[in-house]
């Protein structure tokens, strides 16, 4: 069963759809970007899958505790919902989307649950 | 438990590019005008003998030229613009008067390199969701589906489905959130196995990555 979040893309009309089987965390890597870590090997030597997410605004730790919470409360009940994320800020008035977003395998840089 | 979305597959687009047609010209136009000509099939601006539907050609009379095949002219079809249901063998006409006032008629006869047929025999592609890390419009008339497993580790490449639809969207996240729409109802259907719902707009070309 897969799970799965939406997120606004790039105006507060639109979302995209991001998996969250096998999250293993989410970190803030910068200040507009998170990255979601996945228990999936890509490949020997402890490179794992990652979505990396940039908002068009400057996100908070409390934006990365929320977007994990919602992940551990949505994986509780696989399938029935796909929950809409949102910054903590977000009125609709600004720019509280993601700009961009990549998938990449890398090592974990702060393999350290918030 | 597997999840599927079923994208429906339709064949013979347009093959994409700024001149991939001009080759084609069996009858070129004469006292053409110099300009860029925007030729739309749905419009009435071109037609066809066959069953193809929906493209839009772009054409180019170069500056001092009267003809598609003179000097820099071009014959292409936006990706996105490609349309669907065309045929090897299949004329397109471009009427008298549609590349400036004095023009003559052109017809194009499509040969197999101005087709693209990635439609697999059933019309269709499953496209798993139990293993999805994200969806995206890559432009207006592109899509990807990526997944977490099966990565190229010598390339850096994720595992993805690409998709090129016709008619173009008429934005990148105005197609991902279509994209979103269709994957959410494939998650949440443990028992069914929705069609993918891109509105007027059709698959016509896929890759696997």
């Amino acid at each position: 069963m897969s799970n799965a979040v939406k997120i606004k893309y790039k105006d507060h009309n639109n979302y995209i759809l991001i998996g969250t089987n096998d999250v293993l965390y989410v970190e803030q890597a910068s200040a507009a970007v998170m990255k979601i870590w996945y228990n999936v090997f890509s490949e020997a030597g402890g490179k794992v899958m990652m979505n990396e997410v940039e908002f068009g605004v400057n996100v908070t730790a409390a934006d990365v505790k929320a977007l994990q919470n919602l992940i551990k409360e949505q994986n509780k009940k696989p399938g029935s919902t796909i929950p809409v994320y949102k910054l903590i800020g977000d009125d609709g008035s600004t720019d509280t989307f993601i700009d961009s977003i990549s998938l990449d395998s890398a090592t974990p840089t702060n393999p350290i649950t918030p | 438990m597997s999840n599927y979305l079923i994208i429906p597959v339709e064949s013979g687009a347009l093959l994409g590019g700024a001149d991939t047609l001009k080759s084609s010209l069996t009858t070129d136009t004469t006292a053409g005008t110099p300009a860029t000509y925007t030729l739309s099939q749905d419009d009435g601006d071109i037609t066809t003998n066959g069953s193809g539907k929906h493209a839009v050609l772009t054409c180019v009379i170069a500056a001092g030229q009267t003809t598609l095949s003179g000097g820099a002219g071009r014959v292409g079809v936006a990706v996105g613009n490609q349309g669907y249901g065309y045929a090897v063998g299949d004329t397109i006409t471009i009427p008298a008067g549609k590349l400036g006032g004095s023009s003559t008629e052109a017809v194009l006869t499509l040969i197999l390199a101005d087709v693209v047929d990635s439609a697999p025999a059933s019309g269709e592609i499953l496209a798993e969701v139990d293993d999805f890390a994200n969806c995206i419009g890559n432009s207006a008339a592109e899509f990807k589906i990526q997944y977490l497993s099966g990565y190229d580790t010598s390339g850096g490449t994720p595992r993805e489905i690409s998709c090129v639809i016709t008619p173009a969207e008429s934005s990148a996240q105005a197609l991902t959130n279509k994209l979103t729409n269709s994957i959410s109802k494939c998650i949440m259907a443990e028992n069914s196995q929705p069609i993918l719902d891109l509105g007027d707009s059709k698959v016509v070309q896929v890759s696997f990555g």
